[in-house]
This record gives structure tokens, sequence and C-alpha cells, in this order.
């Protein structure tokens, strides 16, 4: 009873018409921006994170779920239609999705994209419902030892499973805690490489460096690659009514990879990108025919996709009941909460039961809206592909500016997000991935004052880490993980998993 | 290319990561360290930095020692003209307002982009100023000045 009075309690935050707007406007400036090859979901969320920063907490966080999932359906479109995937998870997308617009059935795999999606989203939407309330009673017994345990357990799968370089992944999460701890330390009163600058004082400025690392660094880049060499030809696109027999092929797939997704999502460092490469993996080991992937099986496109929006959804629980984020997308909205002044935690959904449940209710109508947003403009999203890089990339430039500036309407602010883009570029070059980054920043304080709080609690007693028995399980969890990747026979399947990126 | 590097892509991650830690480790000389049970604000910055300049340490050697990525070359004018036009904008925008910061921040980033027709990047550039004056200040009421304020 109770999970049906909090769905209509959230229906009737995500059904007010300004939130209904707002969730739309996300569906459609998200996917606008996905589209685009290079800007992925976090560049997006990135560069507009600073405009619901003046929208009440519930409908930013509306918003910037919007934008996320549209930034996500954005990328399928462009991998689908042009063999460019927008963002990383749609990479998989291209390889069957791409062989079908070659044939001719570019229509019949962006449908099947949309509905595997939809269908994905609707059940992961209720596994959010269903999870949220016991989980973050659960959550409510932890205390600091186990807090830090936990986010230790999250860092650390953060960075094995992204893709790249482990050791560059683990010393990007160090350079963003260390960036996390500037700004007034609470257990002292100690100012902590502020350099006396009043505007440090209260640490370094979220928006100003989610702006600058991802979408300066990002324009940076791709101003160095140079024009792309042809403009991609776009497939016709004729039906986009799925027949009988792709139905058939295609609901199985479908429902495997919202499992798989929904799965992965949840544990730290999955998502989407992770779960569309392995729901493909699962599919082509499974089919009768798997001579048939890579030249356009509907199955290829369903599974991954399915999976990659389920594991979008799913990724929200940790952040909901524990308000610990489980890869850099999540942190980007860890940070929208907190810079609307809530500390996220388990007791956010008792405290303010409106922005959770509003939140899981709007995920199921922007599902809604993705569905009847992208089919009909398709055309549209197309002839964004067009634009010259001489427009584009001075208009995303403003809007990190203006956004940069708008937040606190500080200067500095706007000098720090050019300093970040310069900082973000370089580590681009040197491929170290800035995601890890993220997470350490979000999680590097909340990580230090659970570790002092445990440590005053035990006098210095590092053993209450192992005593505890929750802290004790994300111990070991935390172990097995960092075994597992020493391993070698798991470093060949991980770089395979990633070697097709 | 430098003889004896052979991943200059790792080198430099390393570097990056050293410097960094040697920062945070040099300005954390004043703060207090403290004990495990009472841990001071430099207890935390310390071990983490020397965690970072061990990890950087590696990536360097690697570096020198096994081979890997090279570098794409770099185009100077892509890198500064975005970052000149972040730092223009913010020079601009408490004196003279949203309208001209943005006019100036767009054509000063377009220069980064090789294209030399100027009658259009300047067309894009009074569009893109006026659509921003619209967006944000008339649809999504920030508290912006438009127009100069030192005029006034």
């Amino acid at each position: 009873m109770t999970l049906i009075d909090n769905l209509l309690v959230g229906f009737a935050v995500a059904l007010q018409p300004s939130n209904l707007a707002l969730a739309f406007v996300g569906c459609l400036v998200g996917t606008l921006i996905g589209v685009l090859p290079g800007l992925g979901p976090l560049a997006t969320l990135a560069i507009l994170l600073p405009i619901t920063f003046h929208f009440p907490a519930e409908s930013a966080l509306i918003m910037l779920a919007g934008i996320y999932y549209g930034a996500q359906y954005g990328g399928s479109t462009t991998a689908i239609l042009v063999n460019l995937p927008g963002e990383s998870s749609a990479a998989v997308t291209c390889i069957d999705g791409h062989q079908m617009a070659r044939q001719g059935r570019a229509g019949v795999a962006l449908a099947t994209a949309a509905y595997a999606s939809f269908a994905a989203g609707t059940i992961a939407t209720l596994i959010i419902a269903t999870l949220s309330l016991p989980l973050s009673q659960l959550a409510l017994m932890f205390g600091p030892a186990d807090y830090f345990a936990l986010m230790l357990f999250g860092l650390v799968g953060a960075t094995a499973l992204s893709s790249g370089s482990m050791m560059k992944s683990v010393g990007m999460v160090l350079v963003g805690i260390l960036l996390g701890l500037v700004g007034l330390d609470i257990n002292s009163g100690v100012q902590r490489y502020t350099f006396g600058l009043p505007p440090l004082m209260g640490g370094i400025s979220f928006v100003a460096l989610a702006i600058g690392l991802f979408g300066i660094a990002d324009i940076m880049a791709n101003l160095t690659k140079g024009p792309p060499s042809e403009s991609a030809a776009a497939a016709k696109i004729s039906s986009i009514w799925p027949s009988r027999s792709d139905v058939r092929a295609a609901w199985a797939p479908a429902l495997r990879g919202t499992g798989i997704g929904a799965l992965l999502g949840i544990l730290p460092g999955g998502g989407a990108l992770l779960s569309s490469f392995a729901a493909y993996a699962v599919e082509k080991k499974v089919s009768r025919h798997p001579e048939r992937f890579g030249r356009g099986a509907i199955e290829g496109v369903a599974a991954p996709e399915a999976a990659n929006n389920a594991g979008a959804q799913t990724s929200f629980i940790p952040m909901l009941t524990l308000g610990i984020p489980s890869n850099a997308i999540m942190a980007v909205m860890v940070g929208a909460l907190m810079m609307q002044g809530i500390s996220p935690g388990p007791q956010v959904m008792t405290t303010r039961p409106d922005l959770v449940w509003g939140l899981i209710a709007s995920m199921w109508v922007g599902n809604v809206m993705l569905l009847v947003i992208n089919l009909p403009l398709i055309g549209l999203w197309v002839r964004l592909l067009a634009i010259p890089h001489a427009t584009l990339f001075p208009a995303i430039l403003l809007f990190c500016c203006i956004g940069a500036y708008g937040v606190g309407n500080s200067t500095f602010d706007v000098m720090l997000a050019a300093g970040f883009g310069a900082f973000g570029f370089l580590l681009l070059r040197y491929g170290c991935p800035v995601a890890p980054l993220i997470m350490g920043f979000i999680l590097g304080p909340m990580l230090e004052e659970n570790f002092r709080r445990a440590m005053i609690i035990a006098r210095g007693d590092l053993t209450i880490f192992a005593v505890r028995p929750i802290s004790a399980c994300f111990l070991l969890a935390t172990l097995l993980l960092i075994a597992s990747f020493v391993a070698p026979n798991i470093w060949r399947r991980r770089d395979e998993i990633f070697s097709e990126d | 290319m430098i003889r004896g590097i052979r991943s200059p892509e790792d080198l430099g991650a390393g570097v990056l990561m050293i410097a960094v830690a040697g920062g945070f480790l040099f300005f954390a000389q004043d703060l207090h360290h403290g004990a495990l049970a009472q841990m001071g604000p430099g207890y935390l910055p310390r071990y983490v930095a020397g965690m970072l300049a061990a990890t950087g340490a590696v990536l360097a050697l690697r570096g020198l020692r096994l081979d890997g990525q090279r570098l794409p070359p770099l185009r100077p004018r892509a890198i500064a003209m975005p970052i000149l036009a972040v730092v223009v904008f913010g020079l601009m925008i408490e004196p003279l307002g949203l309208a001209l910061a943005s006019l100036a921040a767009v054509l000063t980033a377009a220069a980064g982009c090789r294209r030399d027709d100027w009658l259009r990047t300047t067309l894009v550039a009074v569009v893109l100023a006026a659509g921003a004056c619209l967006l944000f200040v008339a649809l999504l009421d920030m508290p912006l000045a438009v127009f100069p304020t030192v005029l006034q």
C-alpha cells in the first residue's frame, strides 16, 4: 500500500504543469546536445547544470534527469543514422544499428531503440520504487565506519570498471579528493588551500569545476582534432514500424538487456556504458545465429539500448537511498542537490518524499516524452549535425561562460572554469579519464568526514572497520574487487570489453 | 620525439600527477597533522597527496620503459582561443554587461576554429549574444546586466 501511496505522491509532483514542462525541456535540450558527437551526457549535464539552479530542488532534479535521458537517447540516434556515437554508451548500438540503417531499415532500428528503452525504463522505474524504501531504511543503520567502507567500495569500483588505464583512474580519484578538500575544514575551522581568497572558503565551485573539465576541455579537444573529414551521409528513413517478426526477435533481448542493465546500474562504477557492452556480449553468446551480429541484427540494437536505459535509471538507487553516487553522472546529480542546500543521504527519503518520489515518477514521464519527442523529430536531429564547428563551439562555450558566472554572479568562478578547462585539456591529452576525478571530488569530503568521525569514536583504533559487520562486508567486497582485477585473466576480459570502444 | 621516452602519454600523466601532489604537499606545511584518534586538517591531504605522487611516479617510470600511446599534434590556436574566450568573458561581464561580453567571447572562440569567413562569424556572434540576453535575462530571469554598467 505504501508503495502505491508513495508513487501517487510522486506523480502528483511530476505531473504539475511546471515540472512537466521542465521534464519536456530537459529531454529536448538533452537530446539536442546528446546528438552532437563529442559531447556526451556528462558534458551535457555540466553545461546545463547552472540553468537548473534557479528552480526549486525537485524541479531541478527532474529537469536534470530529463537532460540525462535525452542525451543518452540522442547518442543512439546519431549512432544508428550516421555511425557516430554521440556518447560512449551508444558505441555498441553503432555496430548493428548502423548496419540496419544501411540496409534501409533505419526507421525500424530507431523505433526498436525507442521502444526497448521505453520498456526498460518502465521496468527500471518500478524496480527503483520497490527497492528505494527498504534500502534507505537499511542505510539508517549505517555508522561512520560503515559509510567510509561503502564509499571506498564505490570509489574502487568506479576505477576498476572505468575504461582506460587503471593507474590513471586511481590517480584521477586522488586528484579529485584533494580538490574536494579545498576550503574551510569543518572539524577545525582552519582554511585549507584557499590562499586567503574568500571565494575559495566554501570550497571549489562545483559548477566551475564541471564546466571547465567537461564543457571547455571537451571543446578544446574537439577543436584540436580538427574539422570532421567529411559530413557523414545520413541514412534515409522509411518505415518506422517494426514488422511482427522484428517484434518477435527483439522482445526477449530487450527484456534480458533490461535485467542486465538494472543489475549493473546499481553497482558502483556501473551505469549505462558497462550495461550496454555487457548486454551486447550476452546476446551474442545466447544467440543461435551469432554470425548475424555486426550485420544488422535487431537483437544487437534492442538489448544494449534497453540495458543502457535501465542502467541509467537504476544507478539513481544508491544516490537516492544512500546519498552516494555510483558513477560520475550521479556525482553531478549529488552536486546539484548540494547546490540546492540538500545534503544527500537516506534521510532525504523521509524529509523530502516529494523530491524523491517526484523524481522517480518523472523518470517514467520522461520515458514517455522521449518516445513522443524522438520519433517525430528524427529529421531535425540529423540536420543538427550539419551545423559547422565555427558556429557550434562558440555557442556552447558562451553557454559555459554564462553558466559559470551565473550561479554565484562571480567573476572568480569564470576564471576558475577557464583554469580547469586548461587542466582538463591536459588530462584528456595524457589519456586521463575525467569521470573518476568528479567522483573523488564529491566523495572526498564525505570520505574524510566519516573517516575522522569513525576514528574519534574508536579512539584511533583502525580495527573498527573490520569489527563492524556492515563495514567488514564492504571492505571484503572491496578486497575481492581489487583481487579480481589484479588477476590476469580478468585483465584480459576487461580489455576485451572495452576494445570495441 | 626525445629518445628514451617510450610512452609520452603515460609520462605526461605521471608528471602532471606528481606536480599536483607536490603542490598539495607544499601548501600542507602549515596545516596541523594530528594523530589517528584526533586528525588535524593536514592529515588526510598529506596521505592522499603522497599516494598521488606514488601513482604518478609509477606512471612516469612506465612511460620511460614501456611502449605506449603517442601524443596527437598540438594546435596552439585551438587550445589558446577557447580559454582566452572564457577569460575575456570573465573580465568583461561585470563592467560591460552580458551583451558585449558575449559578443567578445564568441568572436574570440571563433578565432580558434579554422574559418576565415569574418562576415559570417560576426553575424553568428551578434545572433548568439542577442539570444543569450533573451534566454538568460528575459526568460530565465537571471540577475545579469545586459548593457555596460560603467557608463551609468
